[in-house]
Formats: structure tokens, C-alpha cells, sequence
């Protein structure tokens, strides 16, 4: 092994490595087998939505299922506001899938394509946590006072201070309880991409 | 169909940039397999938006740049071996693949946004080229070029080729 002087010239060096490329061409059969195997950073947040609206899908079924099942005035009158915050929910997955999470084309200008995908990554991730701060309390009402309703019960909540003191309690609690769940879980599965995106696009912003 | 093999022919004839980006951006022989494929599947995406007054390799650079610099590695492991024969090299005895893979090995420790234009830089493209494919203006990336090949140069020089 010996060491060659220092007299490189990267020029060469780089032509060097132009030179090399795979022996075979990349025939139309490869080109169909890597197909719908591409992956894009808002890819992972747009497949969480879709698992989320799935999920959603499945519970808006079993409330509207025990929305025509149900008797009571009441129940039913909590479970129409849960069956509308599930159609919102799915509008607003909807709207997050058309319109916010949109990966451009591939020939765009980087810093342009850069600076596109960290925005609306943290965009998309940011309607996230509003909507758990706007979602949850609305949820737990409706499913503190379902279940008293369902036992014929809904009246003590205007009247029991115990009752209207958990519900209180609840939400005080699990509201930015889930608030910042979401956040950590969002930082958790997306944290890393986002710096890097950030940082990324911080050095093209630098001098 | 047509239009694909016209993209094909296109790719095989500059399908050296896409091997060359993959390997600047990913170390390990698998994730630049990878890489190689979500280029060429990303200029396959977005060849109908190709321009033909416009030249293809430059075209193909940027869709390949872009691709480098928002690709995530994956996690599951590739599976397809059939496609692994493609992947063999010409010219992979030749002393100079060394030399390249050396270079190489130096220039992935520059940031990537530097890597990226170095690269640009060594391939001939003039400053008014790079602003547009990467969206810097002339200035910044004259700068930026200027200190990555100062910095590759003082780190070539630490680190010797040895063959």
C-alpha cells in the first residue's frame, strides 16, 4: 500500500466517478417492479391520516348505528354531536390530504420544493394538535353526559355539584392532557424529519 | 408507452447521474439502491411535466437533487434480489473506482446542501445554471462552493489516497 502525493485534482477525481454507472439499462420490466414503492416525507403523515379517517369511519358507523337505535331525546341529541364531529373530522382529513399535504413535483426548484415540504409538514402537524385542543373537550362532554343519559340520568348534571365538578375536572385535565400527547406523539414519529427539513432549508436561507 | 420508453432511453443515457447522486447521498450499498430507484421513480413521476426545449440531464439533476435531499431511508429491508444484478458496475475493476469511491467517501461529509453543489459545480454547470436549478441566488452559492472545495481540499489533503 503506498500513499500517493497530495497532488489530486478533483476535477478528475469527480470524472472519474462519472464515469461509473450500472452495467445494465434500466428496462421497462425494473421500472414496473420498483413502481408504488416511493416514499416522500409527507408520505408518513398522509398515511396516518388515512388510518385516522378509517378509524373514524368505523366509529361515525357505530354512533350513527346508536343514533336510530337510541329512544331518548337527550342521547340522541349527544350523539348527533358526535356523529357531526366525526363527519368533521373526515372533512377536515380530507381537506389536510387535498390541500395541505401536497408533495410538489420532483422537478421544482429545491430550495422552492424544500421550503414547500417543511411548511406544510408543520403545518399539517401543527391542525393536528389544534385539533386535539378543539376535539377533546367536546368529546368528553359528549361521553360523560352519554353515558349518564343512557341511565336516564342526563338531569343530575345541572344539579349535582359532584358531577359537574368531574366533568370540570376532566376536561381541565385531559384537554391539555391530550393536547400535549398528541404533541409528543407528533414529535415523536415526525420530530426528526422536521429538523432536518428545517435545518435543510436554513442553509439555503444562510449567505 | 411510447413515452415511457422515450423517458427510458433518456435515463439509460444519463443514467450515470442517478448512480452517481445516489451514491454521493447514501453510504451503505442498500439504502443507495434505494435511493436510485425513488430518483428514477420520481423522474418518472415527473417526466410528463418534462419540457423537451430543456436539457435532460440538467432536468434530471435537479429531479434527482430534490429527491436526495427529502428522501427518508426505509426501514424494512429491500427484498427485491432480481433487481440486484442491474447494480453491478461497469468498469468496477478499474483502479479508478477507488479513487471515486475515496472522493466520494470525503465529500458525504459535507452538509448536503454543499455536497449539492459541489456536485454541480464538478459536473460543469455554470453559476447561473446552479441558482436555477437550486433556487440560491449567485452570490450564496458562489460562496457556498467556494469554502466546500476549500474545506474537501484541506480534508484530501489530511487523508491521502492510498492504493
Amino acid at each position: 500500500m503506498a500513499t500517493t502525493e497530495p497532488t489530486f485534482d478533483i476535477n478528475d477525481l469527480w470524472k472519474n466517478l462519472s464515469s461509473e454507472q450500472p452495467r445494465q439499462p434500466i428496462s421497462n420490466e425494473t421500472l414496473m417492479y420498483w413502481q408504488h414503492r416511493s416514499n416522500d416525507p409527507l408520505d408518513k403523515l398522509r398515511k396516518n391520516i388515512k388510518i385516522n379517517s378509517a378509524y373514524t369511519v368505523i366509529f361515525l358507523l357505530a354512533w350513527t348505528f346508536l343514533f336510530f337505535y337510541a329512544e331518548h331525546f337527550w342521547l340522541r341529541f349527544l350523539l348527533g354531536i358526535m356523529v357531526a364531529g366525526h363527519i368533521a373530522g373526515l372533512l377536515y382529513n380530507r381537506w389536510l390530504l387535498r390541500d395541505v399535504l401536497i408533495t410538489p413535483p420532483a422537478d421544482t426548484l429545491i430550495r422552492e420544493r424544500l421550503t414547500h415540504l417543511c411548511y406544510r409538514m408543520m403545518q399539517g402537524l401543527k391542525s393536528i394538535e389544534y385539533v386535539a385542543l378543539f376535539f377533546y373537550p367536546v368529546s368528553i362532554t359528549s361521553g360523560f353526559c352519554l353515558a349518564l343519559a343512557s341511565e336516564n340520568k342526563l338531569d343530575l348534571i345541572g344539579t349535582d355539584p359532584v358531577l359537574q365538578g368531574i366533568l370540570v375536572g376532566a376536561m381541565v385535565v385531559l384537554t391539555p392532557a391530550c393536547y400535549y400527547l398528541t404533541r409528543w406523539l407528533n414529535k415523536l414519529a415526525f420530530g426528526k424529519e422536521v429538523m432536518r427539513l428545517q435545518a435543510l432549508v436554513q442553509s439555503f436561507e444562510n449567505e | 408507452m411510447a413515452n415511457q420508453a422515450a423517458f427510458l432511453e433518456s435515463l439509460n443515457q444519463n443514467r450515470a447521474i442517478v448512480y452517481k447522486l445516489s451514491r454521493l447521498y447514501a453510504r451503505e450499498a442498500d439504502e443507495q439502491h434505494d435511493l436510485f430507484q425513488e430518483m428514477v421513480l420520481q423522474a418518472l413521476t415527473a417526466w410528463p411535466r418534462f419540457e423537451a426545449k430543456a436539457q435532460f440531464s440538467t432536468w434530471l439533476y435537479r429531479v434527482c437533487l430534490n429527491t436526495a435531499l427529502s428522501w427518508q431511508r426505509r426501514e424494512q429491508k429491500r427484498k427485491e434480489a432480481e433487481a440486484d444484478s442491474m447494480w453491478e458496475l461497469e468498469n468496477q475493476n478499474d483502479p479508478r473506482h477507488a479513487q471515486a469511491e475515496w472522493l466520494l467517501e470525503h465529500m458525504r461529509r459535507l452538509d448536503p446542501t454543499s455536497r449539492m453543489l459541489l456536485s454541480l459545480k464538478l459536473d460543469g454547470y455554470s453559476m447561473a445554471e446552479i441558482a436555477d436549478i437550486t433556487g440560491l441566488n449567485v452570490n450564496q452559492a458562489t460562496v457556498k462552493i467556494h469554502r466546500a472545495k476549500n474545506q474537501l481540499t484541506q480534508w484530501l489533503q489530511q487523508n491521502p489516497l492510498s492504493i
